[in-house]
C-alpha cells in the first residue's frame, strides 16, 4: 500500500486539515475500517427508529459491511483505497478494471475503471433529521479524485464508471460531471453513469458541471 | 509488492498482430493490454474453479452460449 | 492493484473548497455494488428496509436460544409444531411472526405469549420494560457468530425480562 498526503475540510471550523489516500489497501484494512464504522451505523439505525424517521430519508449504506469485501482484494483487477485523518479511516473505495467497459459512443468498448463500492465513514454523514452535520467533508470527491486519477494511471484516459444508489445521482451528475446513461435492468434498474475523458479533465482542472 | 519486474514474452507473428490490434482498439500500450489480459484471465478463472459457468449472450438474438475455458 | 502510483497531484484548496461545498448540498455518494451483493435493492430501486428492532430482538431471541439448545431449525420446527419455514422465518427477522407462530414460539421458548404480542406490535398497550430490553439485547447480540458468554447472559436477560 503507497500513502500520499492530501487534504480535507474540517466541518466545524471550515478548516483544510491533512489527510492520508492509500492506494491498494489490503483486506485486514478494510476489516479495521469495518470495525470503526460498524459501531456507529448501529446507533445511528437505532436512533433513526427511536426518533421515527421516514425510511426515505435513512443513509442508504446504514447497513454496508467491508468486511464482506475484503476477500475482493486477492484479484489483481480489484484495488482499494481509503482515506485516513488522525488515523481514522473516513472513507473507503473499490474499484473494478476489467468489469465493465465503456458504453459512451466515442470510446465504446475501451476499459474504464469501475467504482464498485465506496462510502464515507458514517461520522462524516449529514442525517439532517437527525441534525447531524458530519465532522469532515470533501471525502467523497476526494475518493472519486481518485479513482479518476487511478483511470490515467491505467492509461484508461479517465474514463470512470458505476450505478448510483438514488440518493448519490445529484453527487455523481452534477459534482462530479458524469452522464447519465439510463437505468440498467441488469442492475437492479439502477441508473449508470459514465464520465468521458473530456469529462475526467473537466473534473480534474475546474470541478463538476454545477 | 509494489516494485515492477520486466520480463521478455515470445510470440508469433499472429499472436503479435492480434495485440497490435487490441492496442490501437483499446487506446493501450502493449503492457496495458496484457495487464488486462491477465486480470481478466484471474477474474474468469476464480469464478470456473468455484464451480461457476461463463456465458455470452446475444440480447438481440436471445441466444446464450457457454464459454469453455481449459 | 495500481500501475502506476501517481495520486501526488493535488488538487488546490480552492478546488477542494469549490467542490467539498458541492458535495455537501447532496445527501450520498453511494454506488449501488455493494447495495445490490447484500441483497439490498427493490423493485423500486430503493434498499430493502432493514427490520424494525422488535423483530430483530425476537429474531435473535429464536436464534440464540436454539443454538443454546443445540438444536437445529428443523428440530426448533418440530419441537414447537410449527413448519421449517416458518421456523426460519421467525429467525430471519424480515418480517413480524403471525400471532400463532409467536405462540408457537412462546411454549418451546417458555416465556411469556403476551409480552410476545405486546414486543411485536399485536397488542397495542406499550410495554416499557419489554422494549427497553428488547433494545438492550439487541444492541448486545449483533453478532451473529457462536454465543458466547456475554449472549448467553443478554440471551438470558431479556428471557428474564419475557418470562411470566
Amino acid at each position: 500500500m503507497s500513502e500520499y498526503p492530501i487534504a480535507i475540510i474540517r466541518r466545524e471550523d471550515d478548516v483544510v486539515v491533512k489527510a492520508t489516500l492509500h492506494d491498494s489497501v489490503k483486506p485486514e484494512d478494510l476489516l479495521l475500517v469495518e470495525e470503526a464504522w460498524n459501531p456507529m451505523r448501529f446507533g445511528l439505525h437505532k436512533k433513526l427508529l427511536v426518533e421515527n424517521v421516514d425510511r426515505a430519508d435513512w443513509p442508504e449504506s446504514l447497513h454496508w459491511d467491508w468486511s464482506k469485501k475484503a476477500h475482493q482484494l486477492q484479484f489483481l483487477q480489484a484495488t482499494g483505497f481509503g482515506i485516513t485523518c488522525e488515523g481514522a479511516w473516513e472513507g473507503a473505495m473499490l474499484t473494478l478494471t476489467v468489469a465493465h467497459t465503456a458504453r459512451l459512443t466515442k470510446d465504446k468498448g475501451k476499459p474504464l475503471v469501475y467504482i464498485d463500492y465506496i462510502e464515507i465513514a458514517p461520522w462524516n454523514w449529514s442525517v439532517s433529521p437527525l441534525g447531524l452535520t458530519g465532522r469532515h467533508k470533501g471525502i467523497g470527491t476526494i475518493l472519486f479524485r481518485a479513482a479518476v486519477q487511478q483511470s490515467l494511471n491505467e492509461e484508461f484516459s479517465g474514463r470512470v464508471g458505476l450505478h448510483a444508489l438514488p440518493q448519490a445521482i445529484t453527487f455523481y451528475q452534477d459534482v462530479c460531471g458524469m452522464t447519465d446513461l439510463g437505468h440498467d435492468p441488469k442492475k437492479e434498474n439502477l441508473l449508470y453513469f459514465e464520465l468521458s475523458r473530456e469529462q475526467a479533465r473537466k473534473f480534474l482542472d475546474v470541478g463538476g458541471a454545477t | 509488492m509494489r516494485g515492477k519486474r520486466t520480463m521478455t514474452l515470445n510470440l508469433t507473428q499472429v499472436e503479435m498482430e492480434a495485440l497490435d490490434e487490441l492496442t490501437k482498439r483499446k487506446e493501450l500500450s502493449k503492457t496495458a493490454v496484457i495487464r488486462q489480459a491477465l486480470r481478466l484471465y484471474q477474474a474468469v478463472d476464480a469464478r470456473l474453479e468455484s464451480g461457476e459457468k461463463l456465458f455470452f449472450e446475444d440480447e438481440l438474438a436471445k441466444t446464450k452460449v457457454e464459454v469453455f475455458m481449459l | 492493484m495500481t500501475t502506476n502510483t501517481k495520486y501526488d497531484d493535488l488538487p488546490s484548496h480552492e478546488w477542494l473548497r469549490r467542490m467539498a461545498k458541492l458535495e455537501d448540498r447532496c445527501s450520498s455518494v453511494s454506488v449501488g455494488g455493494l447495495a445490490e451483493k447484500l441483497g439490498m435493492l427493490g423493485s423500486q430501486q430503493l434498499p430493502a428496509l432493514p427490520p424494525k428492532l422488535e423483530a430483530k430482538a425476537l429474531a435473535k431471541l429464536v436464534e440464540f436460544s436454539r443454538r443454546k439448545k443445540r438444536w437445529s431449525v428443523e428440530d426448533l420446527a418440530s419441537r414447537s409444531g410449527l413448519t421449517p419455514a416458518e421456523a426460519l422465518d421467525a429467525e430471519e427477522g424480515d418480517t413480524l411472526p403471525e400471532p400463532r407462530v409467536l405462540f408457537a414460539l412462546s411454549e418451546v421458548l417458555k416465556v411469556s405469549y403476551d409480552k410476545l404480542l405486546r414486543l411485536t406490535g399485536y397488542v397495542t398497550k406499550r410495554d416499557q420494560t419489554v422494549e427497553t430490553a428488547a433494545i438492550r439485547f439487541a444492541a448486545r447480540s449483533e453478532s451473529m457468530e457462536r454465543l458466547n458468554s456475554e449472549e448467553e447472559k443478554a440471551l438470558h436477560e431479556f428471557i428474564r425480562a419475557l418470562a411470566e
